[in-house]
């Protein structure tokens, strides 16, 4: 039996948030919505699976950023359509419209077979621009966690990051390289 | 920690979470802390509670969970399912075996099924005269020339699928006589268990997300397979009710003024086939002919003893101008379910009485298969009812298979009942 009363209340609850994250990566409201209801279909079709490991936040976060940058893959001119207003919904880093949409392309291009997590890492430090204590305050994981997803994330896309994600990972050293960025080929 | 630096607001997701009361106790202290001390922190928060207060106004929770949980019960609740490796091997000899099977059982009882097309009574011979003259081969030698395939339960697909499916290409004839004791034998086995026979009948009942759905109705044009039927199965365990459903007649415009005889007589037996299946042997009134029953939607039938909303099958195939394409039949036979489902809330909350409604469904199918401009023409209850909206939202999430252009459909006919 489906719970429509537990999906509502998830949906009250996350809903927004969800759907703003959508929103900043896809820059469509409709196909933000579109996503929301995917999350949550993913979400209740492995509800099983939640652990609670994670808070459902972080997990349904994290799902969100999938599915929003997997859009952003089967589309074409991916990131080509990110306009100022949605683009600049961003977390409290300082990445402008244009530098975000350049780096979401190239984002979205990179992490094919990239597990969730490390995506949505990388996306809140080279998309949006946080710290690495940010990232780590908002997804409920250590710094030192942060340092090694991204380091995986650096060497899954090694050789291949262009200008766009360049700049974010100059702006953002990743601890245990050894190196400020240059790391970046 | 994020919030240290009190020069740089708090992260949206951070503040989001806060919001969402998500947060670990520490944290939100700490976050709660930020907010008293940042203006910028604190004008943010603002800003998120006003957005989150106009989204769900806008977006409001109760019809977004109904449509999920629409699309669960359709797609069974559980995520896509990957055919095993051991169905893709086996399902074509399942599929022979089960024909066979079918054809023998039917072919058993029917002795007359190879009869010369000179030996049949005059009464069938009107039977086959109709709709489907485009299609010159006669009905009776060639009906079980291309059997139907099995699904859920093979028997009450080959039996509907044989008495329902419009000609053309390799698929079975419609068939075109009444029915006759022997194959109502046959159906009546396939009544017992409504959940099964009904599904099957409806020739599916989804278990199919909209991103499969191309390729489902591709499937369903290349004869459904056993492990999807199953699938189906699944979905009819969704719902605390159970649900049947049977495919529907579709044309793409307003049917032609009948023809005297021909028109009525082959629409019949479907209705009768279908009613067998859904509500079997306490069925007096099968014999209601689908313009009737199309047409008279506020005289409910009074047979459909079984429990639960069912939706029904009319007939299929009729003449029209453009008629709509048999796998946009197929596809939108999968969402009949779900349409059902949309009479639940409006039934329990009494706006709707039991009996059997025809929703008649407008709308265009777009090049990219989405379905737009979608409207529920009748019947008047329906409309007037708050099923309506649900209806229209459900048609809105439909991904037909698409046509070249704009393809419109008027008035749909798909018939659901409310015992």
């Amino acid at each position: 039996m489906i719970d429509e009363a537990a999906i509502a209340a998830l949906y009250e609850r996350y809903g927004h948030a969800l759907y703003r994250r959508c929103l900043s990566l896809v820059a469509n409201p409709d196909d933000a919505r579109e996503l929301l209801q995917e999350i949550f279909l993913q979400f209740w079709r492995g509800r099983d699976r939640f652990e609670g490991r994670s808070s459902v936040f972080t997990y349904l976060y994290r799902i969100a950023t999938n599915k929003a940058i997997d859009m952003l893959r089967r589309r074409t001119t991916a990131g080509a359509v990110v306009d100022e207003k949605h683009a600049d919904e961003r977390s409290g880093g300082g990445f402008g419209a244009e530098r975000r949409a350049a780096a979401l392309r190239e984002l979205a291009e990179l992490t094919v077979g990239l597990d969730e997590e490390t995506l949505t890492i990388a996306v809140l430090a080279y998309v949006d621009g946080m710290t690495q204590d940010e990232v780590a305050a908002a997804m409920d994981l250590s710094r030192r966690t942060v340092g090694k997803k991204l380091k995986r994330f650096l060497e899954h896309t090694r050789g291949r990051v262009g200008d766009g994600l360049r700049q974010g990972l100059v702006a953002q050293p990743v601890e245990g390289t050894g190196t400020d960025g240059d790391t970046v080929p | 920690m994020a919030t240290q630096s009190h020069s740089r607001r708090a992260p949206d997701i951070l503040l989001e979470r806060y919001l969402a009361g998500d947060l670990p106790a520490a944290m939100a202290e700490e976050v709660a802390k930020l907010i008293a001390l940042s203006d910028a922190t604190r004008a943010r928060l603002r800003e998120l509670e006003s957005e989150r207060a106009a989204f769900l106004a806008a977006n409001p929770a109760a019809p977004f969970a109904h449509q999920l949980a629409t699309r669960l019960a359709v797609d069974g609740g559980a995520g896509p399912r990957r055919r095993p490796w051991w169905a893709w091997a086996l399902a074509p000899a399942l599929t022979a075996a089960a024909t066979a099977v079918v054809v023998l059982a039917v072919v058993r009882q029917v002795p007359d099924v190879a009869r010369p097309l000179a030996s049949v009574p005059a009464q069938d011979l009107a039977l086959l005269a109709p709709e489907e003259s485009a299609t010159p081969a006669p009905a009776t030698s060639s009906r079980f020339a291309t059997p139907p395939p099995p699904t859920a339960a093979p028997e009450a697909e080959a039996v509907r699928q044989a008495a329902a499916e419009p000609a053309g290409g390799a698929k079975p004839q419609p068939k075109k006589d009444a029915p006759v004791p022997g194959r109502a034998r046959s159906k009546a086995r396939a009544a017992p268990d409504p959940g099964k026979g009904g599904a099957a009948g409806g020739g599916g009942l989804g278990g199919l997300g909209d991103r499969d759905e191309r390729k489902k109705a591709k499937e369903e044009g290349q004869k459904t397979s056993a492990p999807a039927a199953s699938k189906r199965d699944d979905a009819m365990a969704a719902p605390a009710v159970p649900i049947q459903v049977a495919d529907q007649p579709a044309v793409a415009t307003p049917p032609p003024p009948p023809a005297p005889v021909a028109e009525s007589r082959p629409t019949r037996a479907p209705v009768a086939i279908e009613r067998e299946i859904a509500a079997p042997a306490s069925s007096p009134g099968a014999a209601a002919s689908v313009g009737a029953a199309a047409a008279d939607v506020s005289a409910p039938p009074a047979d459909d003893s079984g429990a639960g909303i069912t939706a029904v099958e009319a007939a299929k195939g009729r003449k029209a101008s453009a008629p709509v394409r048999p796998e946009v039949l197929a596809a939108v036979r999968r969402h009949a379910a779900a349409l059902a489902l949309c009479l639940r809330p409006a039934f329990a909350a009494g706006e709707l009485g039991s009996g059997k409604y025809t929703l008649l469904l407008d709308f265009v199918i777009q090049p990219s298969g989405a379905v737009i401009k979608g409207r529920l023409r009748g019947p008047e209850a329906l409309v007037a009812s708050s099923a309506r909206l649900c209806v229209v939202t459900a048609m809105r999430s439909w991904r037909l298979p698409p046509p070249d252009g704009d393809e419109v459909v008027t008035a749909l006919p798909v018939t659901v009942a409310i015992p």
